[in-house]
């Protein structure tokens, strides 16, 4: 009795656990329900490891939450077994009645035979409502009124079928099948469905025995030797520990029927997922919640499941299985389970290795560096030596000149020795105020480099030039530079610079003399523009006598008279000005020289002679020609020369048909081009050149330094003077001299 | 009959107003700065003088002295030179320049040639007058009266002279008093002297 109580008390218990959760898992997926459409109560076997039956009712219920039936909640109950007494059985009526009696459910689920019976025997205890059973096919179903039942799929010889795809050459089945009353009940069954397989297979029936005969039997088998482990242990040995031991101990790969068993170290089979069953289950119950009442329901499909671990300790090739088998416990599953550390593990290899390999790289560059740096030090000293270049260094915030050794050298000290003063006091002092300027203006950044050319004297006192150029360092109080020794190339070009000014000298004393010798020949033209301001002075003078003479004179009159004496007075000046401009002696003056004017200026000094020749001269003014930059007197020297020229080879021509045309055009590249032709006597002569060479005449009377004279003129000005024959008569004398720069600039920029 | 004209041309504005001024007090001037309007404004019958720059740009002295004589006018020309070549010189006179005066002139020298050119122009033009007037009287003798005035000079008698042409002497004497008519002579004499003046040649 007390036996009985403490037994009653448990039950009461798990029930009060279980009903709790699923209520509030029932709860928890309605949410705030309206009404409660259904109750349904589900009976479980109590004794099994819960897992095959809690996948079915995951099924079960995930399939009424499908059917959006709001509010279906989940009853669960476990029958147990081991009813000890048939009271045991009644005391539970009792208190199922007493819970759900009375229209309290709308629906009855069993799940294990056990169940069924208990329900079928106690309907009364759960107020006859519909019940829903699973049944395994082939299993007699007993007339059950108002109930249904969903038969799960009993294919063994699918197993069979897997096994004979991975053992190609299996030649030995032995079947377990359990000591359950189910197993028994499965056994004929299970032998009509394997016996397809007799004549390829020698199949044997381990049944009836102990477990550990059956261990010890499956631990040596023959070879080319499979189990199928068929049992469902639902009462006595628990079957999911025996599957376990028959793995690990049989010789040879076994196979299963039931899904929960994988996992347990079984190869696999042909199963249906519980889930399924489950999901079965719950539309069958609410086929018959709709008043439909169908005897079965078959669970559909099934499906081929391996374990891959088994797999592997059977050395069972993969590629053999059928298509869509579902392998489980993939080797795949390492890096699903462990990706995250995975990437970091690999991130951080990746890294390091980047780390090495940056590290490698620099050591190496550096040591190429330093070797670079060692060979470019060697370089720059062969340099140094070859080029005669010392190196100094100079400290400008604490005025502290270094000499390094090869510009000791240069100055003729031993590499150690030093003078006893200062060395910048060796400095010539004209230079040194220009040095400390130049060395302070760079190190302040007002220029971008820093180079002079200074006096410095040597050991013995002799004065040397040094070609210094530096550059301002780190801070820019410190200078550090370069020095050649430039002495020799100084003298060079003083010497150079000497001959320079004194050929000038000599060429300016000669250009004088051809403008002398020209003013001389000159003197009539001159004398004509001096006449005819004197000529009209005179008159108007004499008339301004007469009308005075005649009484009272018109005022107006004699003030027009004076204005024009005055005029002319002055025009005679500006003659007698520019002669004297002409026979200046001295250096050039440069400056801004319009071509025109300067050809007007020519033509009017030479008129007079042109008129007794009976020139005819054509000055083409061209429109637009830019200024040059030359000495304006020098110019017309040039053209004085060239007209001169000109006339004389018109001597020998009709004076009705000498003609001089003088034409001032642009030319490429900013330059003026003034062209004297004259249709005269032509260059004798193959060599036009040699006219420009001094003393070469070919007039009796002339020292043939004219156009060596205008050739040095026009050298100076950075133009060029030839000279060729003409196609038809005479010859063209050319000039071409650079356009002011000021005006190359304003093209350029217009341009 | 006009007034005698001193044209002057110069380039030289200043040297063409001084001109103008001083010859103003004792001549007509009329002054030109160049030679084209000078050329048109000239007409041969003009009375005057000429006095042209030698040096003028474009149109040279020379030049237009040619053009001057084309145009058929023979007022005397005076050269105004700035320093006379002798070349220059030779050619302008050769081309019937009447004078050269160098600048700067004597006032006194200008004046002076001056009036000498236009008293030359007088003479030159009554005498051109005179000439005109005979050799009106000699075109209007007929081709017989020319071949009869010619033996008449060459002092043949009239006899002579119808035995050289074939012809009646009283045919001949008709002759003689027409071209001594004509010819407004009143002598053989005069008539010899008037064929001299114009250069008709006697009849050989």
């Amino acid at each position: 009795m007390r036996n009985v109580e403490i037994e009653l008390e448990r039950i009461a218990n798990r029930i009060r656990m279980r009903e709790g959760f699923l209520a509030c898992l029932a709860l928890c997926s309605c949410g705030a329900a309206q009404a409660q459409d259904h109750e349904i109560l589900l009976l479980q076997p109590g004794k099994q490891d819960s897992a095959e039956y809690d996948a079915i009712e995951a099924g079960l219920r995930s399939e009424f939450a499908k059917a959006s039936i709001d509010g279906t909640r989940i009853f669960g109950e476990f029958v147990d077994l081991d009813f000890r007494q048939p009271r045991d059985r009644d005391i539970f009526a009792d208190y199922l009645r007493a819970k759900y009696g009375e229209a309290g459910i709308d629906a009855v689920v069993a799940l294990s035979h056990d169940s069924v019976s208990f329900v079928t025997e106690h309907r009364d205890a759960v107020g006859n409502v519909p019940l829903v059973y699973t049944a395994r096919a082939g299993f007699a179903v007993g007339a059950v009124p108002q109930s249904s039942a969903v038969v799960m799929p009993f294919a063994p010889s699918r197993t069979v079928e897997l096994a004979l795809l991975l053992q190609p050459d299996l030649a030995n089945l032995f079947v377990v099948s359990g000591a359950s009353t189910w197993d028994e009940a499965d056994l004929p069954a299970l032998r009509g469905a394997l016996s397809r397989y007799a004549d390829r297979l020698s199949i044997e029936y381990l049944t009836g025995m102990t477990p550990n005969d059956l261990l010890d039997h499956v631990a040596r088998l023959p070879s080319s030797s499979a189990v199928l482990y068929a049992s469902l242990g639902e009462t006595g040995t628990p079957s999911r520990e025996l599957a376990e031991q028959i793995s690990s101990r049989a010789n040879a790969p076994v196979y299963g029927i039931h899904d929960s068993d994988v996992g347990r170290g079984i190869v696999g089979g042909f199963m249906t997922k519980s889930e399924q069953v489950g999901a079965e289950l719950a539309r069958q119950t609410l086929r018959m919640l709709r008043d439909e009442y169908p005897a079965v329901a078959d669970v559909p499909g099934g499906s081929f499941v391996v374990d891959a671990r088994a797999l592997a300790r059977w050395g069972l090739d993969q590629t053999r299985l059928p298509p869509y088998t579902d392998i489980s416990f993939a080797p795949a599953s390492i890096w699903s389970l462990y990706q995250g550390w995975i990437i970091t593990l690999l991130v951080l290899v990746a890294v390091q290795f980047a780390l090495i390999v940056t590290l490698l790289i620099q050591s190496i560059s550096r040591r190429r560096d330093r070797l670079a740096l060692a060979e470019t030090a060697h370089r720059f000293r062969l340099a140094r030596v070859a080029g005669r270049v010392g190196i100094w260094q100079w400290d400008l915030e604490n005025d502290r000149l270094i000499v390094e050794p090869e510009l000791r050298e240069l100055l003729g000290y031993d590499t150690v020795e030093r003078p006893n003063e200062q060395w910048s006091s060796r400095i010539h002092e004209d230079d040194l105020p220009k040095l400390r300027r130049a060395a302070h203006d760079h190190a302040q950044g007002l220029t971008p480099s820093f180079e002079l050319q200074y006096r410095i004297l040597d050991r013995n006192g002799n004065v040397r030039w040094l070609l210094s150029r530096g550059q301002a360092m780190v801070a820019r109080n410190r200078l550090i530079g370069t020095a050649i020794d430039i002495t020799d190339r100084k003298r060079e070009e003083d010497e150079r610079a000497r001959t320079q000014a004194q050929l000038q000298e000599q060429q300016t004393e000669l250009a004088h003399l051809g403008r002398a010798a020209m003013a001389g020949a000159l003197s009539g033209a001159v004398a004509h523009e001096l006449n005819q301001p004197l000529s009209a002075m005179m008159s108007n003078a004499r008339a301004a006598l007469q009308f005075l003479a005649r009484g009272p004179a018109d005022r107006q009159e004699i003030k027009d008279i004076l204005t024009d004496i005055e005029s002319d007075g002055r025009r005679a000046g500006e003659v007698i000005g520019h002669l004297r401009s002409l026979l200046r002696r001295g250096e050039a003056q440069f400056g801004t020289v319009r071509l025109d004017v300067i050809i007007d200026q020519v033509l009017r000094l030479i008129h007079s002679d042109l008129v007794n020749l009976n020139v005819k001269v054509l000055h083409d003014r061209a429109i637009g020609i830019p200024p040059i930059s030359g000495d304006s007197v020098q110019l017309q020297q040039v053209l004085l020369n060239l007209l001169g020229n000109a006339c004389d080879a018109l001597k020998s021509v009709d004076p009705r048909d000498r003609r001089i045309s003088i034409a001032v055009s642009p030319c490429a590249s900013g330059r003026v081009r003034v062209s004297v032709a004259d249709n005269g006597c032509g260059l004798s002569g193959g060599n036009a050149e040699q006219l420009f060479k001094p003393f070469f005449t070919t007039k009796r009377s002339g020292l043939g330094l004219g156009l060596s004279i205008s050739r040095s003129i026009v050298n100076a000005h950075g133009g060029s003077i030839w000279a060729e024959n003409n196609r038809d008569a005479g010859a063209t004398f050319h000039v071409e001299l650079a356009v002011e720069t000021a005006t190359v600039a304003a093209a350029d920029r217009v341009a | 009959m006009s007034e005698p004209t001193v044209f002057v041309v110069d380039d030289d504005p200043g040297v063409l107003r001084a001109i103008t001024r001083l010859l103003s007090f004792e001549f007509v001037v009329q002054p030109y700065d160049s030679p084209s309007p000078f050329l048109d404004a000239l007409r041969p019958d003009t009375p005057g003088c000429i006095l042209l720059d030698l040096a003028m740009p474009g149109v040279s002295g020379l030049d237009l002295q040619a053009r001057i004589v084309e145009a058929g006018c023979q007022q005397p020309i005076i050269f105004l030179s700035g320093h006379g070549s002798v070349r220059t010189s030779v050619q302008a006179m050769r081309a019937g320049a009447m004078d050269f005066i160098e600048k700067p002139w004597e006032n006194d020298t200008l004046i002076g040639t001056v009036r000498r050119a236009l008293e030359r122009d007088r003479e030159a033009r009554s005498r051109r007058d005179a000439t005109d007037s005979i050799s009106r009287r000699v075109a209007s003798l007929t081709p017989r009266e020319s071949e009869v005035f010619r033996h008449v000079i060459a002092g043949r008698l009239n006899k002579q002279i119808a035995a050289r042409l074939g012809t009646a002497e009283k045919t001949i004497k008709v002759h003689r008093a027409r071209v001594m008519h004509k010819m407004s002579v009143r002598s053989v004499a005069e008539l010899t002297r008037v064929a001299e003046f114009m250069g008709i040649r006697p009849e050989p």
